[in-house]
């Protein structure tokens, strides 16, 4: 009897202790959690108690039932999946093309003044335009299918690519460029086993500023002739005063958002081990 | 030319632009490198000697003078030069045993030869068991001395060292300082060592060369008198007896006019 009880108590206390070293590891993810359960328990009291204008602040669950309804029948046609997958292929497209060429052309001017001073008044030019100015533009030029959607995210996603490419190339350090002369490494082998590998943390925070540019810009290029993605999606509610469709349209543009960079910080740091706190 | 000088500089001058005026920074230097030296080159800071080494290195042109490394012209840097710098420059993204691989690779070594050459160096500088580590797992002297296994490996014929050990720790400094003599003895090249540390150049040199500033210039090259004993550490260096009349007189040469000037003053008051 005397052993059992001895045994619980060693356990409880393990287990007080367990949660403890939890609590203290994971002290600021807890914090956030709590700020966010807070905000939606004061949606659900402030529903409740009538302190909102249900027409402004609709209750959470108009907004849970109109999320039920367009997953289970669609929006204007087209399921919920197939508007967010319609914008995802549009980023990724984009922002793919858009590291490719940025970090290219960055490493290029970063290494080469000649080249920079050639290609860098355009984009420091255009990069400071705001995207809707210019888009009509692009819908004239690639007309109004996805092509000139894919062309305003490019060019929004290439810009901070580019400018933090440019910075990388040019602060590689000179001991690592005249050490690396010094153990034979020629032109190639400069550019591609110590210059890129060099600017390759600074590419990839460029990639990471690039992402969320790019999704801002979302907005914008599905407001022209359009009939699908998620912003679009909100775009159309909002004409037709649906709030719920837009509350629950916001909130998974906001989740996506936030499960985009994380995956981008795990790419960071499975890319780039020897930055020890890059990200 | 005589047989054994490997590199030789000939009235080798640089001049760097200042707004409108210039900086002269290295005024007629001629020093000939003969094989198997131990060069120690001393001076205050300032006096030229990261300009004479970006020369020697092949990473910057002499304004006026001539170069040459083993009788031809030397115009650019060349895996038979290496270089050690004040700061490790190891590749961050690499491990050891890599860093110590990449100058074999640009050589075009077959990959069975530089898995021996590798774990040579590796073992030389006694880090064997960090090779699959990244630099930044490593301590500024194991980074150190892994950035003297890379400069190494691809076998050059001539090292030079910048101030490579001044960043370490007075204990991890006297071991290093160990190591590169038994390196040297052992490997029949021709080493260049920066310092300002005149301990160090007394332990480690055959030759002392002294450089003064304003212009930077070569006031003195001598055989450094304590090279005769063997195995001297820097513990025991001032058991010799000559030591102290020694080294006052390298910091004699050290110092400037001005320097000894500001000393005589400072006694007086």
């Amino acid at each position: 009897m005397d052993e059992i009880t001895k045994s619980r108590e060693r356990t409880a206390d393990s287990f007080a202790d367990k949660f403890f070293t939890f609590v203290q590891k994971k002290k600021y993810t807890l914090i956030s959690v709590t700020a966010v359960v807070a905000v939606i328990i004061l949606w659900v009291t402030g529903s409740a108690l009538n302190w909102f204008n249900p027409e402004f602040v609709p209750p959470v669950s108009s907004v849970w039932d109109a999320f039920l309804d367009t997953l289970n029948e669609g929006y204007k046609g087209y399921s919920l999946l197939y508007h967010i997958g319609a914008s995802m292929k549009r980023l990724f497209i984009a922002v793919a093309f858009a590291f490719m060429a940025a970090s290219i052309l960055g490493l290029l001017c970063g290494m080469n003044r000649t080249i920079l001073a050639i290609v860098d008044p355009f984009i420091q030019f255009y990069r400071a335009l705001p995207p809707l100015a210019y888009n009509t533009l692009l819908v004239l030029w690639l007309g109004i299918d996805d092509d000139s959607k894919i062309a305003l995210l490019f060019l929004s996603a290439f810009a901070p690519i580019f400018i933090q490419t440019v910075f990388g190339a040019q602060r590689v350090p000179a001991d690592r460029i005249n050490g690396a002369k010094s153990l034979g490494a020629g032109r190639a082998a400069l550019f591609f086993k110590v210059i890129f590998p060099s600017a390759l943390p600074d590419i990839l925070t460029g990639l990471r500023t690039a992402v969320g540019v790019a999704y801002a810009t979302l907005v914008a290029a599905e407001m022209i002739a359009s009939a699908s993605g998620i912003a679009w999606m909100v775009l159309d509610a909002s004409k037709y005063i649906q709030y719920p469709t837009v509350y629950f349209g916001i909130i998974i543009m906001g989740a996506i958002a936030i499960i985009i960079d994380v995956l981008i910080k795990a790419l960071i740091r499975f890319a780039t081990p020897w930055q020890e706190k890059a990200v | 030319m005589k047989k054994d000088v490997l590199m030789s500089l000939e009235d080798v001058s640089m001049d760097f632009k200042q707004g409108r005026s210039f900086f002269h920074a290295l005024h007629d230097i001629n020093l000939d490198v003969n094989q198997e030296d131990f060069i120690c080159l001393l001076g205050s800071s300032g006096c030229g000697k990261t300009s004479l080494l970006n020369i020697m290195a092949g990473y910057v042109q002499p304004t006026a003078g001539n170069v040459t490394f083993q009788g031809e012209r030397f115009t650019k840097a060349t895996p038979d030069v290496g270089v050690v710098f004040q700061q490790a420059n190891l590749f961050p993204w690499l491990s050891v045993y890599k860093n110590v691989e990449f100058g074999l690779k640009q050589k075009k070594v077959p990959a069975s030869t530089r898995k021996d050459i590798v774990e040579h160096y590796l073992e030389m500088v006694g880090l064997e068991n960090a090779a699959d580590k990244l630099p930044h797992q490593l301590s500024g002297g194991m980074r150190q001395r892994a950035t003297i296994a890379r400069t190494l490996a691809p076998n050059p014929k001539f090292v030079l060292f910048d101030e490579p050990f001044s960043a370490l720790d007075a204990l991890t400094r006297e071991k290093m300082q160990e190591h590169i003599k038994h390196i040297w003895k052992k490997s029949h090249k021709s080493f260049l060592f920066i310092t300002h540390d005149v301990d160090e150049a007394l332990l480690l040199g055959q030759r002392l060369v002294v450089m003064q500033a304003n212009p930077g210039r070569i006031i003195s090259d001598y055989v450094n008198p304590l090279s005769k004993y063997n195995d001297l550490t820097l513990g025991r260096l001032n058991q010799v007896r000559e030591y102290y009349d020694i080294r006052e007189d390298l910091v004699n040469k050290i110092q400037s006019e001005e320097d000894r000037q500001i000393s005589r003053l400072a006694r007086a008051v």
